[in-house]
């Protein structure tokens, strides 16, 4: 994961991110959800953005086919009859997709010290945006360290990319296992590391990092603004 | 005297003594330097001083300032002593370069100018300015040791101890680490540093030490020479088994490795050299299919690596990894040994002989966590040689080794050799390199530079200048 390549002041990144869920979970219209899959892989330039959404395919093949089938009893149905509405199943599955495909983004666009920077000054307390960076940190973390206990096994004849399913999910217990060690030693480590480098939770601690919006950051919360806006004024209160 | 006082300093797992009733000082101002063999005790002795609880019970007093480290809170004891450690990986706080260095600074609550001086300097000093935004995970062994170096001299400790802080660096590397302890003196601070070899750093030190049973002697600084043996020749036919062609691999940073040739034959030894960050994990990483090429190809006796998968690669390739730590995996020392030979359904046997190689076969119970960096190096080794791979990988193996330990380690690596087996290893260290090296490849900035046997790049001074290399011991007498 190298660094973002836009500038774009890490606040405007975190409320960039809740008005794009607001326009999904508001929207009823596929050109939308096609929008919010494709907008990251341009911005980003990246295009294994959208093999990433691969590891999520049994989620989103679940969802097709519970929303599909399922729907009828569902207590938010609008429509009458229990033949499966397959329309409404793969509409559930793009919008879940479109869910993944801006987690992701935000994910790629931020990092974890952007992201306590961003928190604690739109108003949260430290500790708790500390919380939500280390927690952030430790997933990456963890990434690296899979990496790691993989390539130590597979280097030594443990196979995990060909053979049966079934001998496959087998052998991944030969990476969990040491990666559940690996987390729990990764605290210890991690507080030593803190202790080292003089953190204290109740001392003062100079803020380096400082953001400044710009015109350009200005401009991206004017349309986020108008397009929750009108999502809501279109689909939700149907005043447009 | 306003220095470091140690009395008394008792320190055993279990019944054996580790420190036997050290005593020792340190002034302000001064450099020591302290050495042994390996599991003599530096890092149990660099942890004490630091005040870090190893797990073991302490006896004696380490007092700074009137306070007693040994009995302190971390948070007392980090104003006046920091430590550099062996496994410096576990130090590393920030996800990126320039986080890191910050993160210390802003909890000393300075001033934002103070700590963007202080950045710049560390950034110019370590070279590390092109990687100030690269995600630590992205670099190297060596350049995380420049790192981690960085973020602690920073913080402007009164005392400094450093834990084999040379064992990941390249020549350049050394000689900014000298020039940090010279500047450290001149600065009136102490610094203690524990190592296996001080190569580089003679000059520096007022004091050394060698730690033997549990005691200090005091010793001349001159590193242990080692027998600089020639390599054997051997006669028998040598076929191509490595051939890598137009090599190009590309991370999210761009290009690491280009247009690399290479090629490596049965019974040869190649040491892959070249400064930090020059691409060297990278290249090795391609021999066992863990990195796929992003142009060119890489065939591993005869088959291109594109076609098969890591696991299928390891019956002819084992990979010794840089960092043992990480890649450690299993509960004792002997399911560590025993799993790539019991995955290749290979009998027990190849791991307790590969055990005893490595003068592992009496831990085979303990945990690997348990032994010492030159333990858990040893043990990596081991597990690879178990699976009696046709080509064998070793990343910085003399990491945390002493003088005895590379001696096995050599005789093991000729012996492979006369076996018709290959070896590629990839080092900072040139003695080792001349001794054991059939071919010398340097790499530098992701290009291969020179390719030659290791007298014709080792020896020559301009060379050695131009690709950044550690110059050996001594010149031209053998």
């Amino acid at each position: 994961m190298g660094r973002p390549r836009l500038v774009v002041d890490p606040r405007v990144k975190v409320l960039a991110f809740f008005a794009s869920m607001i326009i999904i979970f508001s929207a009823t219209d596929i050109t939308v959800y096609i929008v919010f899959l494709s907008l990251p892989v341009l911005l980003f330039r990246r295009i294994e953005m959208l093999r990433k959404l691969k590891i999520m395919l049994p989620a989103i093949v679940v969802a097709f086919v519970l929303w599909s089938t399922l729907y009828g009893w569902s207590i938010f149905h609008k429509f009458s009859g229990t033949e499966p509405e397959i329309s409404i199943g793969g509409f559930m599955a793009l919008r879940l997709m479109s869910i993944i495909m801006v987690s992701l983004a935000f994910v790629y666009s931020i990092t974890p010290r952007e992201l306590v920077t961003a928190l604690s000054s739109l108003g949260m307390p430290y500790k708790t945006s500390l919380l939500v960076g280390l927690s952030f940190r430790h997933t990456l973390t963890m990434s690296d360290e899979y990496k790691a206990i993989k390539e130590a096994q597979t280097s030594r004849g443990l196979e995990l990319d060909r053979g049966s399913l079934l001998a496959r999910i087998k052998n991944y217990k030969f990476v969990l296992l040491p990666l559940l060690v690996r987390s729990i030693e990764n605290a210890e480590k991690l507080a030593l590391a803190m202790q080292l480098r003089f953190f204290d939770l109740e001392g003062k601690r100079t803020r380096f990092f400082k953001l400044k919006m710009t015109i350009f950051d200005y401009l991206i919360i004017v349309v986020l603004i108008s397009a929750v806006s009108l999502a809501i004024l279109h689909y939700v209160l149907r005043v447009i | 005297m306003r220095g470091m006082r140690v009395r008394g300093l008792t320190c055993s797992y279990g019944s054996d003594p580790v420190l036997d009733n050290l005593s020792f000082r340190v002034s302000r101002g001064e450099i020591v330097g302290i050495t042994g063999h390996s599991g003599c005790g530096k890092t149990t002795l660099a942890h004490c001083l630091a005040g870090i609880k190893a797990g073991c019970d302490v006896k004696g007093e380490v007092i700074v300032d009137g306070i007693n480290v040994l009995e302190e809170k971390p948070s007392v004891i980090t104003k006046r002593i920091n430590i550099i450690m062996q496994n410096f990986e576990i130090q590393i706080f920030g996800l990126t370069v320039e986080d890191d260095i910050v993160f210390g600074l802003e909890n000393l609550d300075l001033p934002h100018d103070d700590i963007e001086k202080r950045l710049e300097w560390a950034l110019k000093t370590f070279k590390l300015e092109k990687y100030r935004h690269y995600r630590i995970s992205e670099l190297s062994g060596g350049l995380k040791q420049k790192v981690v170096i960085a973020s602690t001299v920073i913080l402007d400790p009164e005392f400094v101890i450093m834990d084999d802080p040379t064992s990941n660096l390249d020549w350049p590397g050394v000689c900014a680490l000298k020039s940090i302890m010279s500047w450290l003196k001149s600065q009136n601070k102490g610094v203690i540093i524990l190592a296996r070899r001080i190569k580089g750093l003679e000059e520096v030190l007022d004091r050394f030490y060698v730690l033997e049973g549990g005691r200090l002697k005091a010793a001349k600084a001159d590193c242990a020479v080692s027998s600089l043996k020639k390599i054997p020749k051997l006669k028998c036919e040598r076929k191509p088994v490595v051939g890598v062609r137009d090599l190009w691999f590309k991370y999210s940073q761009g290009y690491i490795l280009k247009n690399v040739h290479l090629r490596v034959n049965s019974s040869e030894v190649v040491t892959i050299m070249g400064p930090n960050g020059s691409g060297k994990t990278t290249l090795v990483k391609h021999l066992n299919g863990l990195l796929k090429p992003t142009k060119g190809s890489v065939e591993i006796m005869g088959q291109n690596v594109n076609t098969m998968s890591t696991a299928e690669m390891a019956k002819y390739v084992a990979f010794v990894f840089q960092d043992p730590d990480r890649h450690i995996t299993n509960n004792t020392v002997w399911e560590e040994a025993a799993f790539g030979c019991r995955n290749l359904g290979l009998p027990d046997d190849h791991a307790k002989r590969a055990l005893s190689m490595m003068g592992l076969a009496d831990a085979i119970k303990m945990s690997p966590y348990a032994l010492n960096m030159g333990g858990k190096t040893r043990l990596s080794i081991a597990s690879a040689l178990a699976t009696d791979p046709k080509i064998l990988v070793l990343d910085e193996p003399t990491t945390g080794q002493d003088a005895k330990t590379l001696e096995v380690l050599k005789n093991t690596i000729l012996n492979l050799r006369s076996g018709g087996k290959t070896i590629v290893v990839v080092t900072h260290d040139s003695d080792f390199a001349l001794e054991i090296s059939d071919r010398v490849v340097v790499l530098h900035s992701g290009r291969i530079v020179a390719d030659s046997v290791p007298d014709e790049i080792l020896r020559k001074r301009k060379f050695l200048e131009a690709f950044e290399l550690e110059p050996p011991l001594r010149r031209g007498d053998r």
